[in-house]
């Protein structure tokens, strides 16, 4: 088990410190060379929009998922069907949904087209091939790994707090921000980390929403090993990419045990 | 009486069945009230009401004279103790009770809020625990934070949801003395639901017997244990024997080997067994017409064995009246 994990890191690992070959591969020298490169401010540029990327996509989906997972929560014996419901985009293909979306948004896509044809727009809007499209993409596929974890957490809340909460005198919106909120601290850790991750190595969406111009780090690992025919440069960076994965978990792990 | 809550004809009716059919009830100032009857009689529910966590089917809830019944629970003056107290787990003893006070509008100052606490706790005597979590104090504790944490608001009514079917028997009576002069002491009315009559008759002023969302009689204890007004009251409260339609406590029967005389009643029995419980004697015995009786006694004069006949007799007086018989 252990050697099926492990073996794969080494070898990328020992790639990162070859050199490429002409045509794909690695050769030797031995070089530090790759991740020096991965410094360079042109690659700074894309890693930063990506962890800004993660980062908004993962808020969103905090946005969105919180209101849906507790009201999934409260609603009885409408839970498994409800759950079910966040459950079913899984059953198509990825890349599927990720067309299907660029099929609404594009500039004779379903909406531009709905908007023109009832005149309140005269050219079509550009929802497509931009970050925030990318965003879209993202939130739209990661949703249901905020969800389930923030419904786990708040199906387990005592019903006798919010009684207790509106009995002391708090109103409803008060007794979400001091008694919900708070109590729902692990499930809000363990969504974040479940969006924020994959989101950070993305590269489908922001390769077909953004249009190849929201380059994120996804993209430059996937460039690397075949277009750019840089394997070692790629394996640099993709080891980064998992190192600062687990700086990102081992930081929330910490502070989540703090807060609880 | 200085009525300070009154509920009038309040019901609540669900969909499956009515939890509550029309009570009505009247609470003094500084009255401590109970609210007693099996699992299920419709109790919880009232207080659920009178808290605003329910609403009523129908019926009028007046706090001072002024219906209460479209109010939110967090605009009512009325505080609950919680059965299982509600503490909050991710808050200290310490915030757990200023929870309240922050909400206040105009709003408390800290110190003000610090002071309060302060008052709180040393009324609980739990002072020192103020920087503990709810999982690091035990439940005698818990519960002496849900009532701090009720109190400090200065309710003018204290609703208890059971409080203390959460702890052991040996706690239990412990807190329940304390929780009297608790009472005494800050003279906050308190409505009391319960399930167990001892509590019942030991802590109250007054209370009231519920069964199937009915109340059946409001008193004092004394006056519901020595004149219940129906079976169920009398049966609820304590054991009753009947001796041939006659409704008799066990603590008023007395024995006699020979027939007592036509100014007592009496009973003709056979004696099935003598239990010696220390400080009293449960002397069990069957009746002419089969039925099983059981007598107090605070001593045996003479010893008695099984099948031994005896005549069990009582004072008229403490026969009592219940309109319904088996």
């Amino acid at each position: 088990m252990a050697l099926l994990f492990f073996a794969p890191l080494l070898i990328v690992f020992a790639y990162s410190l070859l050199t490429r070959g002409t045509y794909g591969g690695v050769v030797q020298p031995w070089t530090i060379e790759n991740y020096r490169r991965v410094f360079d401010p042109l690659y700074a540029e894309i890693l930063w929009r990506s962890v800004w990327i993660a980062l908004v996509s993962t808020a969103f989906c905090l946005l969105l998922g919180f209101p849906l997972a507790l009201y999934i929560a409260r609603s009885g014996r409408r839970k498994t069907l409800l759950l079910n419901l966040v459950m079913l985009p899984f059953w198509t293909s990825f890349l599927i949904r990720t067309y299907a979306w660029m099929f609404l948004l594009r500039d004779t896509g379903l909406i531009n087209s709905l908007l023109e044809s009832l005149h309140l727009i005269r050219e079509p809007l550009p929802l497509l091939f931009n970050p925030g499209a990318v965003v879209l993409g993202l939130v739209y596929g990661y949703l249901p790994f905020m969800v389930l974890p923030l419904y786990a957490t708040l199906e387990k809340l005592d019903p006798a707090l919010l009684d207790a909460a509106a009995d002391l005198g708090a109103s409803p919106w008060i007794a979400l921000w001091r008694v919900v909120v708070p109590l729902s601290k692990p499930g809000i850790l363990a969504g974040s980390l479940l969006v924020f991750i994959p989101c950070l190595g993305a590269y489908l969406t922001p390769d077909l929403m953004g249009g190849g111009k929201t380059v994120m780090i996804g993209n430059l690992v996937q460039n690397q090993f075949t277009t750019a025919r840089d394997w070692p440069f790629g394996a640099a960076v993709s080891l980064l990419l998992m190192i600062l994965v687990l700086i990102v978990t081992l930081a929330l792990r910490r502070s989540g045990e703090e807060l609880l | 009486m200085d009525t300070l809550l009154e509920l009038r004809a309040l019901s609540k009716q669900f969909p499956t069945h009515r939890a509550v059919d029309g009570i009505s009830l009247s609470i003094a100032r500084g009255e401590f009230f109970s609210l007693v009857g099996p699992s299920g009689c419709g109790k919880t529910t009232t207080l659920r009401m009178i808290a605003g966590l329910d609403q009523p089917t129908s019926g009028e809830i007046l706090l001072n004279g002024q219906s209460v019944a479209t109010l939110p629970p967090y605009h009512r003056n009325v505080s609950t103790v919680f059965q299982n107290y509600a503490l909050f787990p991710h808050l200290t003893v310490a915030q757990n009770i200023a929870f309240g006070l922050e909400r206040r509008s105009p709003r408390v100052s800290r110190s003000a809020i610090r002071e309060k606490v302060g008052q709180a706790l040393a009324l609980v005597q739990l002072s020192g625990k103020e920087a503990r979590l709810p999982s690091e104090i035990s439940g005698g504790e818990r519960q002496r934070v849900a009532l701090a944490r009720s109190l400090v608001l200065e309710p003018e009514v204290l609703l208890l949801d059971e409080p203390l079917s959460a702890l052991d028997a040996k706690l239990r009576r412990q807190m329940r003395a304390g929780l009297k002069s608790l009472q005494r002491s800050v003279g906050i009315a308190f409505l009391f639901i319960t399930h167990d009559r001892e509590e019942a008759l030991s802590l109250s002023d007054r209370m009231a017997v519920m069964n199937r969302g009915s109340i059946e009689q409001i008193g004092t204890p004394r006056e519901l244990y020595t004149r219940p007004a129906t079976r169920f009251v009398a049966e609820f409260l304590g054991d009753v024997n009947w001796m041939d339609g006659a409704a008799v406590r066990p603590e008023a029967l007395r024995v006699s080997t020979e027939f007592p005389g036509d100014r007592v009643r009496s009973q003709p029995a056979t004696v099935e067994a003598a239990t010696f419980l220390g400080n009293c004697i449960h002397l069990h015995a069957r009746l002419a017409d089969g039925k099983n009786c059981t007598a107090e006694l605070n001593r045996m004069d003479v010893p008695l064995a099984p099948g031994d006949p005896v005549h069990l007799w009582w004072q008229p007086s403490d026969e009592l009246e219940i309109a319904d018989r088996p």
